[in-house]
């Protein structure tokens, strides 16, 4: 197989030349990006499941190694360990998990085959819209942490599900949307039926004891349904006038009772008509677009800001000895604690010992790693690389840096202008004006002749219901959302689409989001004596035990065997191959001497250097490359009129060179989240709508700012959460074409409102003339909706490709 | 047409039954995940096969 399209077997990630993983599974051999896919891809195929990869719809996540170590687990196993997710009763316990990388049904069928029949497991439920597992266990046969195991065994990242409060009422709710939408559309079959006879029977002179028969029996699943289906409007509107405020659900709750009522009084006296069809046929509708989107909105959970600190950590005493291990939620200002190498640190702190390199990159969204020592704070959140840190923690919880932006983000949220969608603004005029004009053709018909007066009022309350008007934003949205799930985007608020298509600026983060966030090696020199292709062998055994950020750029190059490998905290790796010494890391620590690099480095690029006895073997480089997409992206941006600015925590010239090479003229680095936050509010202050495009933790008050914020592809779940556009593509491109998109969308709504309104307002004065017979008034009321969805249907089409 | 007479009660009566069987559903976790059990088809003879081995 030709090494540069080779793709891995497991996560199709293409695999980076040099890289040799393979494995022969069924008489085929395939490749692999790394230990971590190839490990699990073994597993799924001794357990004789390897047609899962025939089933498959989509790709899996990459696998770290890391994860598979069933030590990371084993504090699950503390009999004493409290958690709401965990139900414990004599020796069986009942779990409740979230999943991180399932993708099709193909990954619940091989969850639930591989664990059915093991000892030790009585039940496993796994919901794949949810990504949640329920799983019932007896711990004498099967331990926690062997479950935990065996499912990072299979790739899939397990974690103790949050069943709090809130994801339990979003469930009850979306259960009652369920029954009353189930409701209203079995009753709309019935009374369609008999609303079908009843306008025949007009025409064809049924007789009045058939036709009073069919009006009770309407009458009877019409009071289910007003009752029971259309409740959410009644109350909606109630809260509504409580508030004084007139919103499109108090038309829609007086359209209903009104037509409900009148129809009861047709079908006891026996004179008018009535619309019990029309009101099933509505409030079906209405009940339908409001579901879908909330459904679209349900898929896309919220994952708090904590969930990034370990659960548990190491008490040290005084000295600094490891006490005992205790959950990270129960630390007190003024503890110590340990944290060991690939460890966040679960609460601010400051160091009393220890040194080495962490990953700020919550902070800063940098992957760079800094240097921290004794008397330095390490921040919540903050990924340590390789010291060893003895903490004494200073803020904890709410206080901490990770609490703070928590805090950042809610309060930027809370302070956004709520969106007001062009229908609600509309409506409460439109509503004033509809019961304006019912009463007036009341009083007028009342001087003309008494005997129509209250048939033609409600005439012009029925031929003006707001239906149309009030299905049209929800429809067009909900069809929206559906054709941008279609190329991989998610949609969290349906209102954003309409902030979205006023954008005038986009903010973009540097680091992970123009640019890879992957520290990549782009050019190796070799002086010495070793060729290119030892060298490469050479450093990725020695950065295979390094936890420092660049090691990251040799995972998957073929490593030479080698013996003694000493990681030196701060300074680099060292090791032996056939007795000669082999060192990697900074260019005091390789002895490679104090000359200068070989050539004028490109700015924002850093160096490894490698070395052995005989001195400098090799320089390596190491960068991290902009997004292919990003050029294209930028310059789509520019062409439609909408201005692109960079603002990052990379404080490095590499921040310089970005903004350069894809020609952006506003860039700002070195900022905290903070300072994030203080720009865009600047630009908000100058009337700009923003978006804001980021991947990292620190980008999250930003994101809170900023009208709309997206984030691509390969953010964590927690950023993405945050995010009001997902995109499970990797590509900038998506940017441009999502605010396209948001245009039609726009276009689209004020086609439907306009026509919605129109068809309104012509027929409002027909009606209060006396010229509409009411049945002619129900039929265009439901036609008025159908017209107005069909119109939504048309964004359901994928969006173009730029 | 005096069948009508009793064919609306009948068909008021089926409305009604529908209705609580679709309320049992929704209450009895039925519509909980939409997307898996569709392609459970799809593994049933692999099932066997993995048994097999």
């Amino acid at each position: 197989m030709d090494a540069a399209v080779s793709r891995c077997y497991h996560c199709d990630l293409p695999v980076s030349s040099g890289v040799d993983h393979r494995l022969d599974l069924s008489g085929t051999e395939r490749h692999f990006c790394c230990a971590g896919c190839m490990a699990v891809a073994s597993t799924i195929d001794a357990c004789g499941l390897d047609r899962f990869y025939q089933h498959r719809e989509a790709a899996q996540a990459p696998v770290s190694q890391d994860d598979l170590h069933q030590e990371n687990y084993l504090w699950l196993d503390d009999p004493a360990l409290a958690h709401p997710a965990l139900k414990r009763q004599g020796r069986q316990v009942v779990l409740s998990l979230s999943l991180f990388g399932i993708t099709c049904s193909a990954c619940v069928w091989i969850i639930e085959k591989v664990l059915t029949d093991r000892p030790g497991v009585i039940s496993v439920r796994v919901n794949q819209a949810t990504q949640r597992a329920l799983i019932e266990l007896d711990t004498e046969l099967m331990s926690i942490s062997e479950l935990f195991y065996r499912l990072a065994s299979l790739g899939y990242q397990a974690v103790l599900g949050r069943d709090d409060e809130r994801t339990q009422r979003l469930r009850r709710d979306n259960k009652v949307a369920l029954m009353r939408l189930g409701v209203a559309f079995i009753g709309m079959m019935q009374v369609g039926m008999y609303g079908i006879a009843l306008h025949f029977g007009e025409v064809q002179d049924i007789s009045p004891a058939q036709r009073d028969l069919m009006r009770l029996a309407s009458l009877l699943i019409a009071t289910a349904i007003v009752f029971f289906s259309a409740t959410p409007f009644f109350s909606a509107s109630w809260r509504a006038l409580k508030l004084r405020r007139l919103v499109m659900d108090v038309p829609v709750s007086i359209a209903i009772g009104g037509a409900y009522l009148a129809s009861i009084g047709a079908t006891f006296s026996g004179r008018g008509e009535v619309y019990f069809d029309s009101i099933a046929m509505f409030v079906f509708l209405l009940l339908l677009s409001r579901y879908l989107e909330a459904r679209a909105r349900a898929r896309l959970d919220f994952v708090p800001l904590q969930t990034l600190i370990p659960d548990t950590v190491w008490l040290a005493d005084e000295s600094g000895l490891a006490i005992r291990q205790v959950s990270s939620h129960a630390l007190r200002v003024g503890d110590r604690i340990l944290v060991e190498p690939g460890q966040r640190v679960p609460a601010d702190g400051m160091v009393l010992r220890g040194e080495g390199f962490v990953d700020e990159s919550v902070v800063t969204g940098e992957f760079r790693p800094v240097r921290r020592q004794a008397g330095d704070l390490l921040v919540s959140g903050v990924l340590n690389g390789d010291g060893r840190y003895l903490l004494r923690i200073e803020r904890t919880g709410a206080d901490s840096m990770l609490g703070d932006i928590g805090r950042l983000y809610e309060e930027a949220v809370s302070a956004k202008t709520p969106a007001i969608i062009m229908a609600d603004r509309i409506s409460g005029w439109f509503v004033a004006g509809v019961l304006v004009a019912s009463v007036a053709s009341y009083l007028v018909w009342w001087q003309l002749d008494p005997s129509k007066a209250f048939w033609i009022a409600l005439a012009v309350l029925v031929v003006s219901c707001p239906c149309a008007l009030s299905i049209a934003t929800p429809a067009s949205f909900t069809a929206a959302i559906a054709g941008m799930r279609k190329i991989g985007l998610l949609i969290r608020h349906p209102q954003v689409l309409e902030q979205l298509s006023r954008t005038t600026d986009v903010v973009f983060d540097k680091t992970g989001t123009l640019t890879e966030g992957q520290p990549q090696i782009r050019s190796v020199q070799c002086p010495g004596s070793s060729p290119e292709a030892t060298c490469l062998a050479v450093a990725a055994a020695l950065e295979s035990v390094s936890t420092h950020p660049y090691a990251r750029a040799f995972r998957g190059i073929a490593a030479a065997s080698m013996s003694d490998l000493v990681s030196v905290s701060g300074q680099g790796v060292k090791g032996c191959l056939d007795g000669v010494e082999w060192r990697i890391g900074s260019r005091v620590f390789t002895g490679a001497g104090l000359e200068e690099p070989l050539s004028a480095p490109e700015t924002g690029e850093a160096h490894v250097w490698l070395a052995n006895s005989e001195g400098l073997q090799a320089l390596i480089h190491i960068t991290d490359p902009v997004r292919s997409s990003a050029a294209n992206a930028i310059e789509a941006l520019g062409a439609s009129g909408i201005r692109v600015h960079m603002i990052t925590g990379d404080s490095s010239p590499g921040a310089a060179a970005v903004a350069n090479l894809l020609g952006i003229e506003q860039w700002r680095q070195g900022m905290t989240p903070d300072d994030k936050l203080g720009y865009m509010q600047a630009l908000r202050e100058r009337d700009a709508v923003l978006l804001y495009v980021g991947d990292g933790i620190n980008d999250i008050p930003a994101m809170g700012v900023a009208q709309s914020s997206m984030v691509v592809a390969d953010a964590p779940d927690l950023v993405q959460s945050h995010a009001d556009i997902g995109s499970m593509v990797a590509d900038l491109r998506m940017i441009p074409r999502v605010i396209q998109h948001s245009r039609r969308v726009r276009r689209v709504v004020r086609q439907n409102l306009s026509w919605a309104l129109g068809y309104n307002i012509a027929a409002l004065p027909l009606a209060a003339m006396g010229f509409i017979p009411p049945w002619l008034a129900a039929i265009g009321m439901s036609a008025s909706s159908l017209v107005v969805v069909m119109g939504a249907l048309r964004l359901t089409r994928a969006p173009e490709q730029i | 047409m005096e069948s009508l007479a009793i064919l609306v009660p009948i068909a008021l009566v089926l409305a009604a039954a529908i209705i609580t069987a679709f309320v049992w559903a929704v209450r009895a976790d039925q519509f909980e995940d939409l997307d898996r059990h569709g392609k459970d088809i799809i593994f049933d003879e692999d099932k066997q096969e993995g048994d097999r081995r």
